[in-house]
């Protein structure tokens, strides 16, 4: 198996299979982790907007205190990327380097026709209607 | 100016009120800058200064808020007054020269 | 029976908004849970579930308590 990330022609113009790509498992962790780390900056800004516009104390008690609770798991998630090697926020060479490369890997993964007619596989799992 | 005049014309009042409102939207945007600034931080050092000098924010905006409100400045549960009372300023921000 | 709060109209929409975003904070972090491997990312993502349901709660609470003015 080859990197198509590694390589400008693996498969020597054949179209690509998601077989093609290594360490998937590891790509879908880091990727879950940047969207983790999205909504809860996300989060942080969001809590912070409404603190300044609400004038209840009870509002702004609840609401102030998820907002602290927002920025520890900011803390903690993006101590934990960088460990991981998934964020570097003192090398933004290598963090723009790292972004180019899984942006070109996912944009190439979503290409791929994975989900062809899953709809009918879908429906036929689905729990059944309960009736009212 | 003369106090009955100024009562009358609103700019006694006007000067402390737009200090106070000025005030109040340099707090808020001084709270979603800290909280911005927070997620932009890996350092832990940073982050403890700035956490600190956002509940700083936080407790001024409040500061600032509780104050408008006693002086019906600001009509947080009253939405048609808050409009009114804005029109009016802006009214009188329109007619100064 | 829990007591009324008193709450400006646009607060109520701040709630509303915030209410919104932890609703689906809650869903995408259930469907992260079931596709990330790490155990240390695990954790925290399951931390998170469980404090986005307990800002929901809490959310929901004041959101019932809600008397506009």
């Amino acid at each position: 198996m080859t990197d198509p990330g590694t390589n400008a022609n693996p498969n020597m113009g054949k179209p690509l299979d998601i077989a093609d790509f290594t360490d998937l498992i590891g790509f879908a962790n880091a990727s879950a982790a940047l969207e983790f780390l999205i909504t809860v900056k996300s989060g942080i800004r969001n809590a912070a907007m409404s603190l300044t516009e609400c004038a209840t104390p009870e509002v702004r008690a609840v609401v102030r205190n998820q907002l602290f609770q927002a920025l520890d798991m900011h803390e903690k998630l993006s101590q934990l990327m960088i460990d991981k090697g998934w964020l570097h926020p003192y090398n933004p060479g290598e963090q723009i380097q790292m972004d180019a490369k899984s942006a070109q890997k996912t944009a190439e993964i979503a290409k791929l026709p994975l989900f062809k007619d899953r709809t009918k596989v879908l429906e036929t799992f689905d729990t059944p209607q309960r009736p009212h | 100016m003369n106090p009955i005049l100024e009562t009358l014309t609103g700019t006694a009042a006007m000067t402390d009120q737009v200090v106070a409102s000025d005030l109040l939207i340099t707090s808020k945007s001084c709270v979603w800058s800290y909280a911005a600034a927070l997620t932009e931080t890996a350092s832990a050092d940073v982050r403890a200064v700035l956490r600190k000098q956002l509940e700083d924010a936080i407790h001024v905006h409040e500061q600032v808020f509780q104050y408008m409100m006693e002086r019906g400045w600001y009509h947080a549960y009253n939405p048609e007054e808050q409009i009114r009372l804005d029109l009016q300023n802006a009214e009188t921000a329109l007619n100064l020269q | 029976m829990q007591q009324p709060i008193r709450l400006g109209s646009h607060e109520m929409m701040e709630l509303h908004e915030l209410l919104n975003f932890k609703t689906i904070c809650a869903a995408k972090a259930k469907a992260i849970d079931g596709l990330v491997t790490d155990e240390q990312l695990k954790a925290l993502v399951q931390q998170d579930l469980q404090q986005s349901l307990k800002a929901l709660d809490e959310l929901q609470t004041l959101l019932g308590r809600a008397q506009v003015q």
